[in-house]
């Protein structure tokens, strides 16, 4: 399998690994965020925090997908990057339109203010980076 | 929370990114095998015990008040204590300037999660 762990060398090398390591500082983020929500107070925006717990979720698989990088993870990677820009978008138009909806924040509120407008530009990245790596003619820098 | 603590830890993290961006700048990889890296690495084992005793302090703290703070606080005086491990064993295993580069990101995250934990103690969060 010489071409297969090319490819997760290649997806988790150079910027990757740096890609890589904020997604995991937000997957650690929202997986906590997630936990004291509903440990403390989930009966108070069922909704939010519910959400939260995707957004975490999805970090979560987004992270291990390119951090293995084999063609399974990348797929699972990819998908995991949709659903995030797609979550990021709708969340943060709704957050702005309909705030009462949303009593506290999540991740994705206000398309992540709360966390310098990372969460927008992640899986913008996450999906180039991605499309980058697909085949070995691509060049890697480092 | 103990405020000389705190400058001290974001000054260290502070200087340990512009140590990386210079590596980055200058395309260098992070390797154990190099002396000058392992001075680097020593800084953020330095700031690693300091978090460890702001995680015996803050804990004492919480104890020993009545502050709004809970379980938000206590999740990122532990959480905190994982950036740096975790993100020196992912630089290591690269043989890139990323190396460099995933350090800057982990000692960018130290700072603002401190940042944010005097933010969750005063109340404002």
């Amino acid at each position: 399998m010489p071409d297969r762990s090319a490819l997760a060398t290649r997806t988790r090398s150079g910027l990757g690994r740096v890609l890589i390591a904020v997604y995991a500082v937000f997957a650690l983020a929202a997986t906590a965020r997630t936990l004291v929500q509903v440990v403390e107070r989930f009966e108070v925006a069922p909704l939010a925090f519910t959400l939260s717990g995707v957004a975490a979720l999805v970090y979560c698989l987004a992270t291990a997908g390119l951090a293995r990088g084999g063609r399974g993870s990348r797929r699972v990677a990819w998908l995991s990057c949709t659903v995030e820009l797609v979550g990021v978008l709708a969340i943060g138009t709704l957050s702005w339109v309909r705030p009462e909806w949303f009593p506290e924040a999540t991740v994705w509120s206000h398309f992540g203010q709360g966390y310098g407008f990372v969460p927008v530009l992640l899986p913008v990245l996450g999906l180039l980076w991605l499309r980058r790596t697909a085949s070995p003619a691509a060049p890697v820098s480092g | 929370m103990v405020l000389g603590l705190s400058l001290a830890l974001t000054g260290l993290c502070l200087v340990a990114v512009a140590w990386a961006v210079v590596k980055i700048v200058r395309r260098s990889p992070l390797l154990w095998s190099s002396t000058a890296d392992r001075v680097l690495l020593a800084l953020l084992g330095l700031v690693e015990l300091g978090l460890l005793a702001q995680l015996v302090t803050g804990f004492v703290l919480m104890a020993s008040t009545d502050a709004p703070a809970g379980l938000t606080f206590a999740v990122y005086l532990v959480g905190v204590l994982l950036i740096l491990p975790a993100g020196t064993a992912w630089a290591l295993a690269d043989r890139s300037r990323a190396g460099a580069g995933v350090l800057v990101v982990a000692c960018v995250t130290v700072p603002a999660m401190i940042l944010r934990m005097h933010q969750v103690w005063s109340g404002d969060a």
